[in-house]
C-alpha cells in the first residue's frame, strides 16, 4: 500500500518537476524579453524626446496649425505624446514576443487574435483622432460663422456639430472595433436624431428673429438694418 | 464678338501690336451694364485729354456670359485702337457669390500688363470694370502724372463721405502707411496706372496665384512699387459710381479679403518694411472737389453689440491671438454701452498687429484667423461713428491722422514680435 503510494507521489513529483523544467525555461525567456524589449522602449523614448526637442517640434505643431494636439498630449507636449506612443508601441510589441516564448497554444493563440485585431484598433484611433480634429475645426467655423451671422445661439450650435461629429467618430469607432454591435448603430442612431432635432430646435428658435428679418427684407418692408449704412468698402 | 477675341500669345494683327503711347486696359466679368460706358469714357480721355498721343485700350474680359464681350465691342468707334483679349478665371472663382472686384484680376492685369508691354506702352492704366464706372475724367486723371510729371504709380483718391470706407480708413490706409512709409489714401482702389519702366519690373517678378483675389492683385502692384523705389503719386478722381454687388457681400468676408491682400504682402515684403522708417506723403494731382455732403446718421449701437456678442463667444480663440493687456481692455469695452464705447486708436493698431502676425505664425487656421476679426472690428467702427458723429471734413482727416500715428507708434512692437515670435506666449 505504502509502496504503491510512494510511487504515485514520485510519478507526480517527476511530472512536475519535468513540466516545470519544460516551462522555466520560457519563462526565464519571458522576463528577459520583456527586460530587453523595456531598456529598448526606454532608450527609444529618450532618443525621440531630444531629437524632437532639438527640432523644436512642439513649436513646429503649432505652426502647421496643429495646435489641437497639444489637449490631447501629455503635459500638452506633443513631443511627449510621441515619445510616449513609441514606449508603449515597443513594449506591446515585447509583451507579446515574450508571451510567445512561454510556447503554449493559448498564448500563440492569444497572439495571433491580437495581431489581426491589431488593424481594427489602430483604424478605430485614426478614426478618433480624425473625428477629433474635424470636429474641433467645424466647430470653430460654426462658432464664427455664427458669431458674424449675429445669432445669439451662436456658441450652443457650435457646440452640437462639435458633439454631433464626434458621436459619429465613436460610432465608427465602436463598429470597427466589432464592440456592440447592433445595440452600438441603435444607440448612435437615436443619438443622432436626438441631437439634430435639437439643433433644428436651437436654431429655430435662435434665429427666429433673423429669420424674420431676412424675409421682410426681401419683402423690402424695412430699411437696411443700420450697420450696413456704414460703407465698409 | 467672341471671334474678335485675341487669345493672348497668340498674336494680335501687326497695326494693334505698333509701338502706343498709352494702354488703357479694361477689366470686366459680366459686367455688361458698364462695359459700354467704360470703354466709350476710356475713347473719349484718350481722344478728348491726350490727343497727341497714340493709345489703345485693351478689353480683357474673364469669359462673361452676359454679353460683356459683344457690348464693349460695339462701344469702341475706332477699332484700331480697341483689342480685347481673355484671360482665365478659375471655377471657383466664378461660383463665389461674394468675391469683390473682377475675379482672377492677376490673370487679367498680366494679359493688360503683356500687351502694353509689346506695345512699348509708356503708360498703362488698369480700370477694374466689375467695381463701377470711373469718375469723369478720372482716366485722364490717372494717366497725366505718368504722362506729364515721370510718377511711376499713380493710385486713385475718389472723394468719399465719412462714414464710408470703414475698412480703408481703419485699417489698409494706416497699415500701409505705417508698414511701407507712404501716405497712399486709397492703395488698392482697384484702379491704377503705371508707367513703362514699372510695368516692365512688374513684369519680371512673380506674379500673384490666378486664383488669388481682386485686391491681392492691387496690393501686390502697390507694394513692389513701394519696394522697388518707383515714384508714387496719387490723383484726386471725384466720387465714385460704385457698382451694387448682388448679392450684398458680408462685412466678414470683405474684411478677409482686405486683409488677406495685406498680410500676403506684409509676409513677402517682411525684409522691406522692417528697414522703412517716418511716413512721406506722396504727390497729389488732379482737380480739387467739394467734400460730399453729410451722409445720414449711422447708429452704432447695433455694431457695438455685435462686438459684445462676439468677445463672449470668441473668447478662446482670442486668447490664442491678443495679449492679456488687449485682452483686459477688450473686457472693459464688452461691459459698456455703445454710446460710452471707445476703441482707443493704440490698442485698435495692436490688434491688427496681433492678428498679422497670428497670420504669419498660422497660430490657428487663417479663415477662422480672419473670422474672428469682424467683431472686433464691428467695435471699432462702433467707436469710429460716435467719434465722428459731429465731425466735419477737416476733423475727419484729423482722425485718421491720428489713427496712422497710432499705427506708425506701434510698428515697433508689430517689429519686435515679428522678429521674436517666441518671446510672447498668449
Amino acid at each position: 500500500m505504502s509502496d504503491s503510494l510512494n510511487e504515485m507521489l514520485r510519478q507526480t513529483m517527476a511530472r512536475i518537476t519535468s513540466a516545470l523544467a519544460d516551462f522555466l525555461p520560457g519563462l526565464l525567456a519571458f522576463f528577459v524579453i520583456l527586460l530587453l524589449t523595456t531598456v529598448v522602449a526606454f532608450t527609444l523614448r529618450i532618443i525621440i524626446r531630444r531629437a524632437l526637442q532639438r527640432m523644436a517640434f512642439d513649436s513646429r505643431v503649432d505652426q502647421w496649425g496643429l495646435s489641437a494636439v497639444n489637449e490631447w498630449s501629455p503635459a500638452n507636449s506633443p513631443t511627449l505624446l510621441i515619445a510616449q506612443a513609441a514606449f508603449l508601441s515597443v513594449l506591446l510589441v515585447g509583451l507579446l514576443l515574450a508571451v510567445s516564448a512561454l510556447d503554449t497554444q493559448l498564448t500563440s493563440q492569444l497572439i495571433v487574435e491580437l495581431f489581426n485585431y491589431l488593424p481594427h484598433v489602430a483604424a478605430a484611433i485614426f478614426i478618433l483622432l480624425a473625428g477629433s480634429l474635424i470636429s474641433r475645426f467645424l466647430a470653430r467655423s460654426v462658432l464664427i460663422g455664427a458669431v458674424n451671422l449675429q445669432i445669439q445661439s451662436a456658441k450652443l450650435l457650435s457646440v452640437g456639430v462639435k458633439w454631433l461629429v464626434i458621436t459619429l467618430a465613436v460610432a465608427m469607432a465602436l463598429d470597427h472595433l466589432r464592440i456592440g454591435g447592433a445595440v452600438v448603430q441603435i444607440s448612435f442612431a437615436i443619438l443622432f436624431g436626438g441631437i439634430v432635432l435639437a439643433l433644428a430646435l436651437a436654431v429655430g428658435l435662435g434665429s427666429k428673429e433673423m429669420v424674420r428679418q431676412s424675409w421682410e427684407r426681401q419683402s423690402d418692408r424695412i430699411d437696411r438694418e443700420p450697420e450696413e449704412q456704414l460703407h465698409h468698402l | 464678338m467672341p471671334d474678335a477675341i485675341t487669345q493672348p500669345g497668340n498674336g494680335e494683327s501687326s497695326a494693334l501690336a505698333a509701338a502706343v503711347d498709352v494702354v488703357i486696359g479694361v477689366l470686366t466679368y459680366n459686367s455688361a451694364d458698364y462695359a459700354a460706358d467704360v470703354i466709350r469714357d476710356a475713347e473719349h480721355s484718350l481722344t478728348a485729354c491726350f490727343p497727341g498721343r497714340r493709345g489703345v485700350i485693351v478689353h480683357a474680359d474673364g469669359g462673361s456670359k452676359d454679353g460683356t464681350q459683344e457690348h464693349a465691342a460695339a462701344a469702341a468707334k475706332d477699332k484700331d485702337a480697341f483689342v480685347q483679349i481673355a484671360y482665365t478665371i478659375y471655377p471657383a472663382q466664378k461660383i463665389y457669390p461674394e468675391w469683390i472686384g473682377v475675379p482672377g484680376k492677376a490673370n487679367g492685369v498680366q494679359a493688360v500688363f503683356a500687351a502694353a508691354q509689346a506695345r512699348e506702352a509708356r503708360a498703362c492704366i488698369i480700370v477694374d470694370a466689375t467695381v463701377g464706372r470711373p469718375a469723369e475724367g478720372a482716366i485722364a486723371n490717372l494717366l497725366r502724372p505718368v504722362l506729364e510729371k515721370e510718377m511711376d504709380f499713380v493710385a486713385p483718391c475718389y472723394i468719399r463721405h465719412k462714414y464710408d470706407g470703414a475698412i480703408l480708413n481703419g485699417i489698409v490706409y494706416p497699415f500701409i502707411r505705417a508698414l511701407y512709409s507712404r501716405r497712399v489714401h486709397q492703395p488698392i482702389g482697384g484702379d491704377y496706372a503705371v508707367s513703362g519702366k514699372l510695368l516692365r519690373h512688374l513684369m519680371s517678378q512673380v506674379w500673384p496665384d490666378g486664383d488669388s483675389t481682386s485686391w491681392d492683385a492691387d496690393a501686390w502692384a502697390i507694394v513692389h512699387s513701394f519696394s522697388g523705389g518707383f515714384r508714387i503719386a496719387e490723383a484726386a478722381l471725384g466720387p465714385r459710381h460704385v457698382r451694387p454687388h448682388d448679392p450684398s457681400p458680408e462685412t466678414s468676408s470683405i474684411l478677409a479679403q482686405a486683409l488677406g491682400s495685406l498680410f500676403i504682402e506684409m509676409n513677402r515684403s517682411a525684409g522691406f518694411w522692417q528697414r522703412t522708417r517716418a511716413s512721406q506723403a506722396v504727390p497729389g494731382f488732379g482737380p480739387h472737389f467739394d467734400p460730399p455732403a453729410d451722409p445720414a446718421p449711422v447708429d452704432p449701437a447695433p455694431m457695438a453689440q455685435s462686438f459684445r456678442l462676439g468677445y463672449q463667444n470668441l473668447l478662446d480663440i482670442y486668447r490664442m491671438i491678443l495679449p492679456p493687456a488687449t485682452l483686459l481692455e477688450l473686457k472693459r469695452m464688452s461691459l459698456q454701452g455703445a454710446d460710452d464705447m471707445r476703441f482707443d486708436d493704440m490698442l485698435w493698431a495692436r490688434v491688427i498687429y496681433d492678428f498679422a502676425l497670428a497670420w504669419r505664425t498660422r497660430s490657428l487656421d487663417r479663415a477662422h484667423l480672419l473670422g474672428a476679426l469682424t467683431p472686433l472690428y464691428l467695435g471699432w467702427a462702433a467707436s469710429w461713428v460716435r467719434s465722428l458723429r459731429d465731425a466735419g471734413p477737416a476733423e475727419v482727416e484729423e482722425r485718421i491722422e491720428a489713427l496712422c500715428s497710432a499705427y506708425e507708434s506701434q510698428k515697433g512692437y508689430l517689429i519686435s514680435r515679428w522678429r521674436w515670435p517666441d518671446r510672447f506666449n498668449p
